[in-house]
């Protein structure tokens, strides 16, 4: 398995979405941000927020300089291949053009950056200002770039008589050759000259990715009012909400419900009828605890996170329905798969309605055996589950409010507008709530269907507590 | 000739953008484009082309094909191969990203005089963006674009803003199938504009071909090409339906099957981009001509003049005989512009 979830699911909870509102303006922002691993450092991590936070103070401050350095972030071309070759390849004009331009945008950046007072030690630039000039032997100031004459002592007076001459004049071809011969010699000292620079440059290119990607991080925590979170060893969220599913419910009309959430224990357990939203509280969680080991700040109002090995993430909507397995046979493959690569790390276990597709009565007795299981594990993990299981008072058990404070008998608009979303904690047993009973009666099922399964009801509640 | 030449000269000032566009190869076109930039007298004129000729057509043919003639400061849009190869330094000014055979297409300018081959990017919404970098370059100046053999669609007037077409003997061996090539083609382009609102109604949605009753009710045809299921779109079409909108080309086998059923929708207006995507022969439209369906435009295509060139691969006539038989069928400027440019 993935140790951060696979692509299909990173799409599912909402990452793939948040990093599409990383608004990259370079190739080289692009390329780091594809190569972009979770952390693994605390230390690394705690750096890379505080920049985050510090940045966001400076691009508030200074908005006229980080729109100016956007410009010239989105003027690079990626010349990453070229710089790499520097030491083998020749180059023609059109390539130290390239480079030209390269060093052109990062002195502005330099610049740019040099404006802010108290500019952070990570916004410094290698300064290029020599290598310009080299390659700017007109003093144009601009990153066009020609054979200037000033490359060589003939250059010029050659190109001169060139001129005077016509294709009939005998050393018409002659001097043509000659311009011809120095000009490759002149290119060949030119690419030495750059070459001298490789090292610089390529560390140069790697930094101006990183802090494309660091920028971006931090205009999106400006655009979403995130906040530097916390490096701890629990799960604390609140105001928690999924940027991406609050899209597509907001889209629908509907309130999203933001989270809090306070994990102290392993196991922890959300019940709640179907349709309750547990799902979407989930994919809440783990979309904030995967943007954390990535150095994005969470989608919350605080959050305290711990650094994680894995996040595993198993729900029966995710799996592949045209596989031969039944959707149960297809959980218990992934389950033990990944069961096996969790032992001896700390993570982040998240189980939707595991054996929801088998019958009740077999789904409760596996469910209950996994948590006594997990409850071994050293792993973090949160269940949600619609089973009405005897949870243990030495796990945390949360609850999906649902319909427990709607007492009207009747609704306007749609059942979804009355749900309530929030969790709370329960800390006594507490049955799962009869949602669907009220349900029923919301949308005036049939009256003689009602009183039949109200009288089922009522004779398995009193065979139960025989 | 030389007045018309000098009014073609003054009526280039009110253009930015100018293509010039071949009715065949080996029609003059390049000839055109030199004599053109001899004309404006080397000055504030940038240069690109479309697509890219090649050179086997004109080895087999064995007829010389002018590369272009520019002087010092002309700025260019031309594949890296071309510049490198070319006798002319250049200052490099700004890399595309856009790909050709010949290599990256590349802006620069000329420091000397010479011969350089032009390569232009190879599709039309690049053409737009390397137009637009040209022009950030000389504000004021006029952007020359050569156009390719069968890539007529980049003179599409979202690009270009006044196009020249060029004619001449390579056409045929007859002088009266020249000239009547010639003005079929300027009547195909002169065919009516629809009107805003219907404009308004087709452009919100290019993607597709569409149908237009008369009370603006629209049916999408959602087939990718209408090309082959001519049967399917007449089932489509009653008498109601006023426009028929083909978001590609129009060839002889569509007009000639709604031809044919034309009594189902007496008011049927046939709809496209405009007139580089109408590929139909005269008798077509000879036919066209004698029933009320109609072919109509969402933008009209500029032709400013039409440029002749008598000399063919074997035939050649007399320049001013080509011209003024042209003249007789058409009120836009004829000319020839190797006699008239000195």
């Amino acid at each position: 398995m993935e140790a951060f979830l696979d692509k299909k699911q990173r799409l599912e909870v909402g990452f793939t979405y948040v990093l599409s509102k990383l608004a990259l303006r370079s190739g080289y922002g692009m390329t780091y941000l594809n190569t972009l691993q979770p952390y693994q450092d605390q230390a690394e991590l705690e750096t890379e927020f505080k920049r985050i936070a510090l940045l966001k103070e400076l691009i508030n401050d200074n908005v006229r300089v980080f729109n100016e350095c956007d410009v010239y972030f989105s003027r690079l071309k990626d010349v990453t291949h070229l710089i790499n070759s520097l030491d083998y390849v020749e180059l023609d004009e059109v390539e130290i053009f390239e480079i030209k331009k390269l060093v052109y945008n990062l002195n502005n950046i330099r610049m740019c950056f040099n404006k802010i007072v108290t500019c952070p030690s990570f916004l410094n630039i290698t300064d290029y200002t020599d290598l310009f000039n080299y390659l700017d032997l007109d003093q144009s100031k601009q990153p066009f770039f020609s054979l200037y004459d000033g490359y060589h002592p003939l250059l010029k007076e050659l190109r001169h008589t060139l001129k005077t001459l016509t294709s009939e004049d005998v050393d018409y071809l002659k001097t043509k050759q000659s311009i011809k011969d120095i000009e490759i010699m002149v290119k060949k000292e030119i690419a030495q000259e750059i070459g001298k620079y490789q090292e610089q440059l390529q560390a140069s290119i790697e930094q101006l990715g990183y802090l494309d990607l660091l920028i971006s991080k931090a205009k999106l925590a400006l655009n979403y009012h995130l906040v530097k979170p916390d490096i701890s060893n629990s799960i604390v969220l609140e105001n928690a909400y999924n940027p991406f599913i609050k899209e597509i419910i907001n889209d629908k009309g509907l309130h999203y419900i933001p989270l809090n959430m306070d994990i102290d224990h392993n196991i922890n357990i959300i019940t709640g009828s179907n349709m309750a939203g547990k799902s979407v509280s989930l994919k809440n969680i783990i979309l904030n605890v995967l943007c954390f080991q990535y150095g994005i700040f969470p989608f919350a109002s605080k959050a305290s996170l711990p650094l994680l090995d894995y996040i595993a993430y198993i729900s029966d909507e995710l799996q592949d329905v045209s596989n031969s397995l039944s959707s149960f046979g297809k959980e218990i493959v992934v389950l033990n798969d990944t069961l096996n690569y969790i032992k001896n790390k700390q993570g982040l276990l998240v189980l939707d309605e595991f054996a929801r597709g088998t019958n009740p009565i077999e789904a409760k007795m596996i469910v209950s055996g996994l948590i006594e299981y997990l409850d071994k594990l050293n792993a973090i993990a949160i269940l949600a589950t619609h089973l009405d299981l005897n949870i243990s008072l030495e796990y945390a058990h949360y609850q999906v409010v649902g319909l427990d404070n709607y007492h009207e008998n009747t609704f306007k608009d749609s059942i979804e507008k009355i749900m309530d979303y929030s969790l709370i904690k329960v800390d006594k047993h507490k049955k799962v709530p009869n949602d669907a009973f009220k349900v029923m009666n919301l949308l005036k099922l049939n009256d003689d269907l009602k009183e039949i399964i109200e009288n089922i009801y009522e004779r398995e509640m009193r065979d139960g507590s025989n | 000739m030389f007045a018309i030449i000098t009014k073609l000269n003054e009526e280039l000032n009110n253009y930015r953008s100018l293509a010039v566009i071949g009715l065949s190869k080996n029609a003059g076109k390049t000839t055109t484009l030199n004599a053109i930039l001899k004309l404006r007298d080397y000055t504030n004129c940038m240069l690109t082309s479309i697509g890219y000729d090649g050179e086997e057509a004109d080895l087999i043919f064995n007829t010389k094909k002018p590369t272009i003639y520019i002087k010092e400061n002309t700025i260019i849009a031309t594949a890296k191969k071309c510049l490198l190869n070319s006798e002319i330094s250049f200052e490099i000014l700004e890399t595309t990203g856009f790909n050709t055979p010949l290599g990256e297409v590349i802006i620069a300018r000329s420091l000397n005089e010479g011969l350089i081959e032009l390569a232009g990017p190879s599709y039309n919404e690049q053409l737009k963006k390397v137009i637009n970098i040209l022009q950030s370059f000389n504000p004021e100046g006029l952007c020359i674009i050569d156009g390719a053999l069968n890539r007529k669609g980049f003179a599409d007037p979202s690009v270009c803003d006044a196009t020249i077409l060029c004619s001449g003997m390579s056409l045929s061996k007859d002088i009266d199938e020249v000239v009547a090539k010639t003005i079929f083609t300027l009547d195909i382009f002169k065919l009516d504009i629809v009107n805003e609102g219907i404009r308004d109604i087709i452009i919100d949605d290019t993607t597709h071909s569409i149908i237009i009753d008369k009370n603006h009710n629209i049916r999408v045809i959602t087939m990718e090409t209408l090309i082959n299921h001519e049967n399917e779109i007449i089932k489509m079409l009653d008498k109601r339906v006023e426009y028929l909108y083909i978001n590609g080309p129009l060839v002889d086998k569509m007009v000639l099957a709604l031809i044919g059923h034309r009594l189902k929708y007496p008011n049927l207006k046939i709809v496209v981009d405009n007139a580089t995507k109408v590929f139909i022969n005269q008798k077509t439209l000879e036919m066209l001509k004698k029933t009320n369906i109609k072919i109509m435009y969402l933008n009209n295509i500029n032709i400013i003049g039409v440029s002749t060139n008598p000399v063919g691969i074997n035939y050649d006539v007399d320049s001013d005989e080509l011209v003024d038989k042209i003249k007789l069928g058409t009120k836009k400027m004829v000319f020839d512009m190797v006699k008239g440019v000195k």
